[in-house]
């Protein structure tokens, strides 16, 4: 089975905001768009993901992004700051879609590893230095 | 009605990658992406193919060369070292394209392409967020999954 076999879903669209109560505002105010998951706690919430049919849209604040991908990739507020979501069906097969990405010589900007905020999750790049994400909850 | 019982899903994210045929490389060769859609060469496009998408349950990633993206987008849009793409939402019918851009204006959304039936088979317009990301939001001309399918192959 090849790893794009494991791939369930594009799960989220996320973008890395300059600002992230403003984004949040403009999302939810201008878009209006109903808040589906705020995390870590609804009082002081770093990444909130909005409910569509099917994949979401999601904001993650730039700190705590670059906490765990590091600073040095993301690129400057004025650019398009975000990353691409792909769910996968266990933990085991993010290990097994890493093994492969390694093989086929991917770079990763973090790999395979259980987040606090509930998944496990691996961070990689595509040629264009997009950021992608493989997890599984 | 508001705009938002007009949105559908979030169709697809949308590079616009500065090496088309390098991208289309990596996605299918690397990854293993599979196409879903091509849309056929035309004069536009100097007869090569400009636009991929490829399946996933739900949201594709689609591929978009900026030759073609350019015109219609605004080159300042798109280039530059920044992440490149957009995130396209599809709605059910072509009328709900002027609606939501009716609604958007009046919000002061900025537009960065108004309302328009293009030769790939929709209706489409094209917004920027508070961040200056690019928003898509169309519907197929004649309704159902769009032109250009390719047959899934095993």
């Amino acid at each position: 089975m090849s790893c794009f076999e494991k791939i369930d879903e594009i799960n989220a669209v996320c973008f890395f905001p300059s600002n992230f109560t403003r984004a949040r505002r403009f999302y939810e105010d201008v878009f209006g768009f109903q808040p589906k998951r705020i995390q870590p706690t609804l009082e002081n919430p770093n990444f909130i993901e909005y409910y569509f049919r099917g994949t979401t849209v999601g904001i993650w604040e730039r700190s705590a992004v670059a906490a765990i991908m590091g600073e040095e990739n993301l690129l400057s507020e004025d650019a398009h700051n975000f990353l691409t979501s792909v769910k996968l069906k266990t933990p085991a097969d993010v290990d097994e879609v890493c093994e492969e990405f390694e093989k086929r010589g991917v770079v990763f900007l973090a790999k395979p590893k259980a987040y606090r905020f509930g998944s496990y999750a691996m961070y990689v790049q595509d040629c264009d230095k997009n950021i992608w994400e493989f997890f599984a909850a | 009605m508001s705009y938002k019982d007009k949105l559908d899903n979030i169709n697809g994210i949308c590079f616009f990658p500065r090496d088309f045929e390098a991208s289309r490389k990596f996605f299918e060769e690397v990854w293993g992406f599979k196409p879903r859609r091509v849309q056929p060469p035309s004069a536009e496009t100097g007869d090569a193919v400009s636009y991929v998408d490829y399946a996933f349950r739900g949201t594709v990633i689609a591929l978009w060369d900026r030759k073609e993206a350019g015109p219609i987008l605004g080159e300042q849009a798109i280039s530059g070292e920044g992440h490149n793409y957009m995130t396209a939402v599809k709605l059910n019918k072509v009328e709900d394209i002027d609606a939501v851009y009716e609604e958007f204006t009046a919000k002061g959304v900025v537009c960065i392409s108004k309302p328009e039936t293009f030769s790939f088979g929709s209706r489409a317009a094209y917004f920027l967020d508070n961040e200056k990301n690019i928003w898509e939001f169309f519907a197929w001309c004649e309704g159902g999954d769009g032109p250009a399918l390719v047959e899934r192959g095993e």
